[in-house]
């Protein structure tokens, strides 16, 4: 008795494991041709021919890429230029693109070949096969020319090699190295047209035409205090020299000269002191200002 | 206020340093394209040499087909079909099928069958270039065109002599030894 025991389930073993795989069949949504795009147009010479192939798919099928075929040439007169594919839960659309290269002396009718896809997914589905295209083809040279008397096309000239975009990035250099330039010296008051108000540049030049004078002394004063009183815009005295210094710290180095200038102004117009060295004091603090002095705004 | 200026006046100098960068740049890149340019129009006394603008070898070739010289003009154009511009390379190959098809169709039309195997190879080494300028260009008519006419003038493949292998005392069986007698 048990020797029979043991084959018997085995065998019980198989069928239940047959019966699960069947089923397991059944229950996957098989892939299966729907449409491809008729191509009543007629192609010539190098037309690239689009072929939208769509197959109706279930969930959990999709298309095994190694099913696709490959771009390059399927035959003597047509190559596959692209293969793309798109999918959705219910469809899967293969886009192919192929050229014509065929030669023909008339109108002809070509075939581009079926087209094999294998699908998988759960339960595996079969091959979906979509049928041959048909194609027309029409010559570009028209018939009944004989061939010695084609005149084949001429050749393409060399072509000039275009400066663009050198110039834009020329212009575009020149326009920053001079835009630089012009507001380094605006900065320096190097551009009398636009040089403003510089004060002590202003005074500096004064003070030169009052050398031929008498007794510049006094003279130079009110316009070195003019020049101080601008760059400060407000009225500087001696106690206010080191607010003044602390706004324009680019003076701070001219501060023993000033304290210099304001000593010898108050000895000059409240002491009744003579001109003595007063112009010269001016006109030398006059130059150092003018080389520290820039445009701030 | 001092930190501010010297800001200012270090940008203005960083710009004008830029700027006269990028137009001494760009000044030597025009200079270098009018001596191009210069070269494409009249390509006769153009030496080339490994820097020489694919462009200019293009004229020379050109240039050289113009006056006869149609195998150097193919060597040269050859040199420079890998070029990476796709737009440039196509025009190169619709030249090489081109020259290749001219000659075929002179030949052909000459001499007919009697240059088979020449016209032969020249109209296949078009049909290759031709279809190759197509793939880059699909829309390039002259290629279109001139690639069918290659199609009309591929000789018809030669009929394959029939191998001959009977009769004469000439033929490979006479020298083979037999077997020698008693043999198993």
């Amino acid at each position: 008795m048990r020797k029979f025991t043991l084959p018997l389930a085995i065998m019980l073993a198989v069928v239940v494991v047959f019966a699960l795989l069947m089923n397991a069949n059944d229950g996957a949504a098989p892939a299966k041709f729907e449409s491809q795009d008729d191509h009543a147009a007629t192609h010539t010479m190098g037309d690239p021919i689009v072929r939208d192939v769509v197959v109706s798919t279930g969930a959990g099928v999709h298309i095994d890429p190694a099913s696709l075929p490959a771009p390059g040439a399927i035959n003597e007169w047509a190559e596959i230029r692209t293969v793309e594919t798109a999918s959705t839960d219910e469809q899967t659309r293969v886009r192919i693109t192929y050229q014509v290269f065929y030669g023909v002396r008339g109108p002809e009718t070509a075939e581009l070949p079926p087209l094999r896809l294998r699908f998988e997914g759960d339960g595996g589905s079969p091959d979906v096969e979509a049928p041959a295209l048909p194609v027309s083809v029409m010559p570009l040279i028209p018939p009944g020319i004989p061939d010695e008397k084609v005149a084949i096309r001429a050749l393409r000239p060399a072509e000039p090699r275009t400066y663009s975009p050198y110039p834009q990035w020329l212009a575009l250099g020149l326009g920053a190295f001079g835009a630089g330039l012009v507001y380094l010296m605006w900065m320096r008051g190097l551009l009398p047209p636009f040089a403003g108000p510089l004060p002590f540049r202003r005074a500096s030049r004064e003070l030169q035409r009052l050398a031929n004078q008498p007794s510049p002394g006094r003279a130079a004063c009110l316009v070195l205090h003019r020049a101080l009183n601008e760059t400060a815009g407000e009225a500087v005295f001696a106690s206010g020299l080191e607010a003044f210094l602390d706004r324009h710290p680019e003076f701070g180095r001219l501060r023993g000269t000033l304290v210099e200038f304001f000593a010898s102004s108050r000895r000059l117009f409240f002491e009744d002191g003579s001109d003595g060295e007063a112009y010269a004091l001016c006109l030398k603090l006059a130059r150092q200002a003018r080389r520290l002095e820039r445009r701030t705004s | 206020m001092v930190t501010g200026v010297k800001l200012r006046e270090a940008l203005a100098s960083g710009l004008l340093l830029l700027g006269l960068a990028v137009a001494a740049g760009s000044g030597y890149r025009l200079i270098v394209l009018a001596r191009e340019n210069a070269a494409i129009h009249d390509p006769r006394d153009v030496t080339l040499d490994e820097d020489t603008a694919p462009e200019v070898v293009f004229a020379k070739a050109q240039a050289l087909d113009r006056e006869g010289d149609y195998q150097e003009a193919l060597r040269l154009y050859h040199t420079i079909q890998n070029d990476p511009v796709p737009a440039f390379r196509q025009r190169v190959h619709y030249n090489m099928g081109t020259i290749y098809l001219r000659e075929a169709a002179s030949l052909w039309n000459a001499r007919g069958v009697l240059e088979y195997a020449r016209v032969h190879a020249l109209v296949e080494m078009a049909k290759e270039n031709l279809k190759e300028a197509l793939r880059l260009n699909p829309d390039d008519q002259d290629a279109r065109f001139n690639l069918e006419y290659a199609f009309r003038i591929t000789p018809p493949p030669k009929e394959k002599e029939k191998a001959n292998w009977q009769g004469t005392k000439s033929s490979v069986f006479s020298t083979l030894p037999g077997i020698p007698g008693g043999g198993p």
